[in-house]
Parts: C-alpha cells; sequence; structure tokens
C-alpha cells in the first residue's frame, strides 16, 4: 500500500520543525513514499529547496550507474584496460511527487488548515492569500481570517488538522465544506497519547458529520528520530 | 436461595476498624489501597520485593501523600513494626505483606494491637498461608470486562469471615464516588474454591 | 588591646603537620589559584599573600603548598577566642585572623600590662603561633598597634593603613601626601569629610577615643549535655529510665530555652568497670518534650547489658535544630506529633531511613515521576497529578517474547500464558536524552494497556527501536 505524507513541517516554520526540507524528501524516497508535501506554517519558502532537492535525486536516479571497481587495470603499466562497464540500472525505483502546499494558522479558528494548490491558478491564490495575511501583519507574522479562506481558496485541497477538542472544529469545517464542497477533508494524525483509537474514532464520527472525508497525516516534525533531540530543544525555545 | 445467603456487602467493606483481616490473589495489593482509602495508611513490606507500589497510579483510588512505607528486612521485624503501628492508633490502617503463614500466637498479638489502637490491619498472604486468627479473608482477583473499556472490574470473594457468612461479588472502583460499586452478587457453588479454607 | 595572628591559617596547619621549608596555602578565587597565607620562610624568599601560585613556584620551585580551608580556620580562631578568655572575659573577634581584648581592670591580675604581654608571646611561641599585639587605649589603637607598630606608642607615627581603612582610600590619602595619622590629625576636617566621606574621620576618631567602639564579646554555643554520677552503681531498667528521666528534664528545659529541639540524642551509660554503651535516638521531628522523648528510649534501653553497675550516665543532644516555641490548642496540631513518635519508634526498630514516604517528582519518565524518601526527613507533598491511566505496581520491566509493533495476542508472562481481550495505546514516552538512564538505552517506548482475558490488566510496551516487548506495571 503506497502512502503519501501530506502534512510535513520543515524547519522553514521557525522553532518548529527539525529537519531541512532536503533531508525530509530523502527520507521520502527511501522510505519509498509515493508523495510528500511540505506544508510549513503560512509560508512556501521550503517548498523551493524540497524541490531543487528532488531535482538533484531525480538526476542522479536518472543517469546511468558507474562502479569504479569495473574498471579493469594492467598490473604493469597501471593502465586502464578494457571498457569500464556501466551497471543496468535497477527497476522500479519510483521518486516521489512532490506536492506543494503551506499550513494555514488563522487568527480566529482553532482548526489549521492545510492548503494544497492542485493546479498553476491555485498556486497563484495561495500565494496571494500568504501576501495578504502578511500585509496585514508585522513582520514574521501572518494574520489570516476563515473569512480569507471562504473567499480566496478555490482549486485547493483543504485538509483540517482539528485542535485536542473536537467540538471547536465542527464548525469552520462546516463553513468551508459549503464554500468547497469535496475539496475540505478532516486530517487525523495520531497523538500517541495512549488514546489514539478513541480520538481516531471521534474523528471519524466528525468526518461523518461534516462530510469532509477522514485522510491520515503524519503530522511530520523531523525526517529522522535522531533529530529528536533538536525538536525538543526547539520546543524549549518556542515555549520558553 | 443463594442469595439470601449473602451478607450485605456494605456491612463487611470498608474492613472492620480494631480487626486484623487477610487479601490474597493477584489483585490483593488494589484491594490494599481500597481499603486503605483515603487515610493515612502505613505499608509495611520486606526491603528485597522490587515490585513497588505506584503512587501516581494509585492517585484514583487513595492519596499518596497519605501513605507511608516501612521496609524491613526480616518478617520478624515487619511483624514488630505492623504492631507497634496498629497499637499506635495514629494511623487508620496499616497494610502488612507476609510471605510465610502466621502462627496463632503471632496473628493473635496482631489482632489484640489492633484492637488496642482501633485500627484496621490488612495482611497481604500468599494464596491459602492464612491465620486462623484473621477476622476476614478476601480472595481478589481482576476480571475480564466485555463490555466496557479501561474497567476495574474485580471478583471479591470472601473465605473467610468469623462473624458472619461469606459470599462473592463483582465490583468495580468508582473514581468519581471513591468507592467500590458492587456490579453483581456471585452465587457459590457449593464445594468450589470458594469454600473456606 | 588587640591580638593578630598574621599567619593565622598557615600555623594552623603546620601545628598539626611542621614543614621546613616555605609553605602556602592557595584558594581559588575566580578561577586562579592564589595564596592566602604564607609562612615565615616563604616570605622572606619575596612571596606575598593575593600572588598567584603559578607566579610563586616560579619564583620559588620548592614551595609546599595545600588548598586552604577558611571554615577550619574560623573554627581555629573560635577555639582561640575562647583561650584568650583567661586574660579577660571580654573577648571579640577582629575580622579573620585577630582578636580584641577589653582588658580594662584585668591586667593587674597578671602583674601589669608587661607581665601579661609577655604571658602571651610565651604562650603563643610554645604552641607555634605568630602573634603580634597591639596595647591602646581605643580598639582602634590596639588595631593599629598590633597591625603596624611596636605593640605599644603613639600613633602619630604610624601609617594611614593603620586605621582600618579601604584601600582605596589609603591610595588617595597618600596622592595628598597624607602619609602618617599625624599628618591626618593636622588636617582640616571639613575638606577630608568631603572628600573622602565620614568613614575617615570615624576610624581616625575611634582610634583617638573621641568615639566610642565597643566590643562586643562572641556568645559561648550553647551546649546540650547533661551528666548524672550515682553514689552505688544501678542495674535495673526501672533505675535507669527514671535516672534517664532525671537527665531529661534539664536538658529539655535548656533546649526550651535557647528555642530548639533535639534530632539525634545519645544516651552514654559508664558501668563500674570503666566500660560504656551508648543508646542513640533520631527522632523523626525535632522534639524537647521529656514526657515524649522518655518512653522513645525504652526500646534501646532493654538491649544494654548493665554488667556489674552503672556509675554514671550522660545524656547528650547531638544533632539540634531550631523548634521555635509554637502555641498548642489545636487537635490538628497533636495529631502529627502522633504520627512523628511513632515514625521514631518504628525507626529505632528497622532504621529511620526506612520509613519512607512518596514525593512527586516532575518527569513523563514512569519511574522517575515519584521519590522515594525518609519520611523523617521530608514532608508529605501533594501536587500530584496523571493525566492518563497508570497502573497500581510498577516493577522492572519484564521481557515476553512477542513481534511486531501491536501487542501479542497471546504471551506468556511469569509463567502464565494470556491471551489479549483488550488493548488501548500507544501511549509513547520518549526518553529524557539530557539524563544519562541505562534503562532507557532502548529508546522510545510505545505503551500499551493489555487487558487480559484471565483477567490480569498488564502495562506493557514496545520498544520500536530495538524491537521488544516487556510488561513493566500492572493495573488495578
Amino acid at each position: 500500500m503506497s502512502y503519501a505524507e501530506l502534512c510535513v513541517t520543515s524547519n522553514f516554520t521557525f522553532l518548529t520543525g527539525a529537519s531541512h526540507p532536503e533531508e525530509l524528501v530523502l527520507r521520502a524516497a527511501e522510505l519509498g513514499l509515493s508523495a510528500i508535501a511540505i506544508t510549513d506554517r503560512n509560508t512556501l519558502a521550503g517548498v523551493v529547496r524540497a524541490y531543487s532537492a528532488l531535482k538533484t535525486l531525480r538526476a542522479e536516479a536518472e543517469g546511468d550507474l558507474r562502479i569504479r571497481s569495473t574498471h579493469q587495470i594492467d598490473p604493469c603499466s597501471r593502465q586502464e584496460t578494457g571498457e569500464p562497464r556501466d551497471l543496468a540500472r535497477p527497476e522500479g525505483v519510483v521518486l516521489p511527487r512532490l506536492i506543494v502546499g503551506t499550513r494555514l494558522v488563522l487568527r480566529d479558528c482553532a482548526v489549521e488548515w492545510l492548503a494544497l494548490p492542485t493546479d498553476r491558478a491555485a498556486y497563484q491564490r495561495l500565494s496571494r492569500l500568504l501576501t495578504l495575511g502578511k500585509r496585514r501583519a508585522g513582520k514574521a507574522e501572518c494574520h489570516l481570517d476563515l473569512a480569507d479562506l471562504e473567499r480566496g481558496c478555490q482549486g485547493m485541497l483543504l485538509i483540517a488538522l482539528p485542535p485536542p477538542d473536537l467540538a471547536q472544529a465542527r464548525a469552520p469545517i462546516q463553513r468551508l465544506v459549503r464554500c468547497y464542497p469535496g475539496a475540505v477533508f478532516l486530517g487525523a494524525a495520531p497523538r500517541y497519547d495512549g488514546s489514539d483509537q478513541g480520538w481516531f474514532n471521534a474523528c471519524a464520527q466528525l468526518a461523518l458529520r461534516t462530510s469532509a472525508p477522514m485522510v491520515a497525516v503524519g503530522d511530520v516534525l523531523m525526517h529522522h528520530g535522531a533529530r529528536r533531540q533538536l525538536a525538543d530543544v526547539l520546543t524549549c525555545l518556542r515555549a520558553g | 436461595m443463594i442469595r439470601a445467603m449473602l451478607p450485605d456487602f456494605a456491612t463487611i467493606f470498608p474492613l472492620r476498624p480494631g480487626r486484623v483481616h487477610e487479601a490474597c490473589g493477584p489483585g490483593a495489593a488494589a484491594f490494599a489501597v481500597m481499603a486503605a482509602g483515603q487515610g493515612r495508611a502505613l505499608w509495611i513490606r520486606p526491603a528485597w520485593q522490587k515490585e513497588g507500589l505506584y503512587p501516581v497510579g494509585i492517585l484514583s483510588v487513595c492519596e499518596p501523600a497519605q501513605m507511608l512505607i516501612a521496609r524491613t528486612q526480616q518478617e520478624v521485624d515487619s511483624l514488630a513494626v505492623a504492631e507497634e503501628a496498629l497499637r499506635d492508633g495514629a494511623l487508620s490502617c496499616v497494610l502488612i505483606e507476609i510471605t510465610r503463614p502466621l502462627d496463632l500466637r503471632e496473628g493473635r498479638r496482631l489482632q489484640l494491637a489492633a484492637k488496642a489502637g482501633g485500627t484496621t490491619g490488612l495482611c497481604l498472604i500468599p494464596e491459602g498461608m492464612g491465620s486462623n486468627a484473621a477476622e476476614t479473608r478476601w480472595r481478589v482477583r481482576p476480571e475480564f470486562d466485555d463490555e466496557r473499556e479501561d474497567s476495574t472490574l474485580m471478583r471479591w470473594e470472601i473465605i473467610k469471615n468469623k462473624s458472619g457468612t461469606i459470599g462473592a461479588w463483582n465490583v468495580r472502583w468508582s473514581q468519581e464516588a471513591r468507592r467500590v460499586h458492587v456490579v453483581s452478587p456471585v452465587g457459590l457453588r457449593p464445594g468450589s474454591e470458594g469454600a473456606p479454607g | 588591646m588587640c591580638m593578630w595572628f598574621p599567619r593565622l591559617a598557615c600555623d594552623r596547619v603546620l601545628k598539626a603537620r611542621p614543614v621546613e621549608a616555605p609553605f602556602a596555602l592557595t584558594l581559588t578565587d575566580k578561577n586562579a589559584e592564589r595564596i592566602y597565607c604564607l609562612n615565615a620562610q616563604a616570605e622572606t624568599l619575596g612571596l606575598h599573600r593575593g600572588m598567584s601560585f603559578a607566579d610563586a613556584r616560579a619564583f620559588c620551585p620548592n614551595l609546599l603548598s595545600q588548598p586552604a580551608r577558611p571554615d577550619l580556620d574560623a573554627r581555629f580562631l573560635g577555639a582561640l577566642r575562647r583561650w584568650a578568655t583567661r586574660y579577660c572575659p571580654w573577648v571579640g573577634r577582629e575580622g579573620e585572623d585577630g582578636l580584641v581584648l577589653d582588658v580594662t581592670g584585668s591586667t593587674h591580675l597578671w602583674g601589669g600590662e608587661a607581665a601579661m604581654l609577655d604571658d602571651m608571646r610565651a604562650r603563643a611561641e610554645r604552641s607555634g603561633l605568630t602573634l603580634r599585639l597591639g596595647l591602646g587605649d581605643t580598639r582602634g589603637a590596639a588595631w593599629a598597634l598590633a597591625h603596624y607598630g611596636q605593640t605599644t606608642g603613639v600613633l602619630d607615627a604610624l601609617p594611614v593603613a593603620a586605621l582600618r581603612l579601604e584601600a582605596e582610600v589609603v591610595t588617595g590619602l597618600q596622592r595628598l601626601g597624607l602619609r602618617s595619622i599625624g599628618d591626618l590629625k593636622a588636617t582640616a576636617r571639613a575638606p577630608l569629610a568631603r572628600r573622602f566621606g565620614p568613614g575617615v574621620l570615624l576610624r581616625l576618631d575611634q582610634a583617638l577615643g573621641d568615639v566610642p567602639e565597643a566590643i562586643s564579646p562572641g556568645a559561648e554555643p550553647p551546649h546540650y549535655g547533661v551528666r548524672l554520677s550515682f553514689p552505688d552503681p544501678i542495674g535495673l531498667l526501672p533505675d535507669v529510665m527514671s535516672a534517664t528521666e532525671r537527665l531529661l528534664a534539664p536538658l529539655c528545659d535548656k533546649l526550651k530555652a535557647q528555642g530548639a529541639g533535639a534530632r539525634t540524642l545519645v544516651l552514654t551509660l559508664r558501668r563500674v568497670d570503666q566500660g560504656s554503651q551508648q543508646v542513640e535516638l533520631r527522632l523523626a521531628s525535632a522534639m524537647r518534650d521529656a514526657g515524649r522523648i522518655l518512653p522513645l528510649f525504652e526500646r534501646g534501653l532493654g538491649d544494654i547489658d548493665a554488667g556489674y553497675g552503672i556509675d554514671v550516665m550522660r545524656l547528650e543532644a547531638t544533632v539540634v535544630e531550631a523548634l521555635p516555641v509554637q502555641q498548642i490548642g489545636l487537635s490538628a496540631q497533636v495529631q502529627p506529633d502522633q504520627l512523628n513518635d511513632l515514625i521514631t519508634r518504628i525507626g529505632t526498630r528497622i532504621g529511620l531511613e526506612n520509613v519512607q514516604r512518596f514525593l512527586p517528582a516532575d518527569s513523563h519518565i514512569p519511574e522517575r515521576s515519584f521519590i522515594v524518601a525518609p519520611a523523617a526527613f521530608s514532608a508529605a507533598e501533594s501536587g500530584w497529578h496523571s493525566h492518563r491511566p497508570r497502573p497500581l505496581r510498577l516493577f522492572p520491566p519484564e521481557a515476553i517474547s512477542a513481534e511486531g509493533a501491536r501487542p501479542p495476542e497471546r504471551f506468556r508472562w511469569r509463567r502464565m500464558s494470556l491471551t489479549t481481550g483488550r488493548a488501548t495505546g500507544p501511549e509513547r514516552i520518549a526518553p529524557e536524552w539530557w539524563l544519562e538512564d541505562d534503562s532507557w538505552r532502548s529508546g522510545l517506548r510505545d505503551y500499551w494497556k493489555v487487558e487480559t482475558r484471565e483477567g490480569r490488566r498488564l502495562w506493557l510496551f514496545y520498544t520500536p527501536q530495538n524491537p521488544g516487548w516487556f510488561v513493566q506495571g500492572e493495573f488495578i
């Protein structure tokens, strides 16, 4: 079964993500994910880096493999004899697709939204939305409201990330479902606090009530467990 | 008919103070913290015993701040400490972990000390190693609950009762009310494992 | 008069272990080892106090050294202070290495000032102490003469530093050409006060006796010990108990007068055959109520072998804590006392540190979320909380054989074969990597509450980074 990770926070989210977008893309390729979205908080900046990393990977993957040990060297003259043979590229190496996206954190709504544009026009709208939010606020801030999303999110897939208190999530999801029927989903991420089963059940019920289908997201903060210490330190800095 | 023979649960639990009781079975520790309740309690245990109470876990039943622990090197010390604590009356409950059956004299001494101090004593004993002096003896076993998650369903059997009949109940700990809640009485089959021993 | 021990610290150390070589005591100050005190030999080589130790070693390669212990020096000075009361009753400390004595009216007991000074010098020399004396009409004058003069004499010729002034002030005065006390006396007072503040003039007046300066004698620390000798040896337990009662009464009175309570009491029983036995009583809380302490001795005294009889008993409070007087009245006050008495009695049997209580600790690691502390040395704390269900009992992890990230369907634990009926989880607990903990080497743990069909409700965890399953606790 192939899996696409749709909620990934890179270090372009200040004091939150613990891995570079490049590392995340590489790791996604290693794990054989079918797609990876880079969704940083109110920014598209990480996507660019992820894209160029993926391009390098693709170049490597499509070029031939050359292995030094296949060279034949004459022991007397130390000259290469014969042609080095290239290895045949193994079949079936599939690189993950990169999904452009952002995580919209709003002023008036406890639900956070993953906005994934599906075409160039939607990408433009998303950029415009972020510009609007950043103009409203000072440096390093972005002020967006649910009403802005209601106006400017055509052509995007919206995934709601509900707060621990699910009751607060229902109204905003319903509002957006009314605006963009069929494009709003409910993202359920495991919390690993021992009550995940109950949490997923509650999410499924909410999804049924709001007719926003449930999708699995991992809420990734780092590409590898070894980054845990960095992530912990960042959390300490953020929480003060 | 069987139900008529059961003693009223409320008259035998909480345990009668001024007496020493016994509990055995895999749920004995749970029984002990429920018996201790909110009062000040002393838990006497051998020092070599690794399996400790987890204070965060007993929070739903009793107050960890009220619980004292005495670690003893030998059984003789356990009994001496228990006697001292029972007689003193500063505690409401004394819990003693013992590993061998008490003889009649030891059991009687604890009983007298409990009477003098008006304290409830509870010995946690290995199965089948009760003393004749005990007021009541309970066998406590956790039960799987088909219906509810996070259940605390247990089967409490009173297998010895000096001042009444024996019986068995399915009980649950009610965290909101902070007391034992009887789910259903269990009929005793004659000659079964629940018979007095 | 003033006694100054210029090499107090060195003399103290060398008294115990004399060396015939340059010797220095060093003290680490702001990451640099500096010389704290020198012996005479080292001083003649040109070393001085405050010099860095590395420099001193460069000057004098055979310099012996030892780290300084200012706390012991202070205690030594305390002992010297007690010794100095042989000369007069009013003896106080002067700085870290001096004593000040008010000998007015006591000199004739020694046959005059000169005889007394000789006696002091002789005794100091015999015990290997460097001593400089100053005898003056005022405290300031005595200090000046001890530090800068020749025991007696006039102040005028002494340098201004003899006035107990700060170093900057001394330098300032010297820049103005005011080198001696005589110069200072001759200068107009107002400009001096304006320039250097009132401190200079105050010190000058104190030295000259225009402003009085008292000597505050150091207080003797109270001693909590009483003894009782018997004309005939005793041996019966009731006799010993009643003797203990008689010892306790004055001791408790003394404790009460000082606002203190005993934490540890030692009763020494000396037998007729010179052997002695001790009963140590450690109390769960500070106490000074004889009626409550006495029964606590009963157990310890029961084990005493009286032999041919006991003729001297000595009771001492070896550990004493402040115990302010409290109003007794409410019954709530009595309850903790009763509990503390019980803890003491149990503690005499199994050791006070074996009576314990739980204290909450701030950690999300189950094993570290509480600490077990001796009940006698800690107060009960509330502030327990748990967000997730936690087991009733916790034990060291016991491995079970199982595979995969989900709890096994059936498993064996402690020779029981168990079937999983319901599993709740996982609750992921990450190790506290900033603390070294061997038991958490295996990395993350995913905790599951497994309710078995057999009834037992267990707390299992899986370590995804080093696959393995363990049982660590049991729920109610």
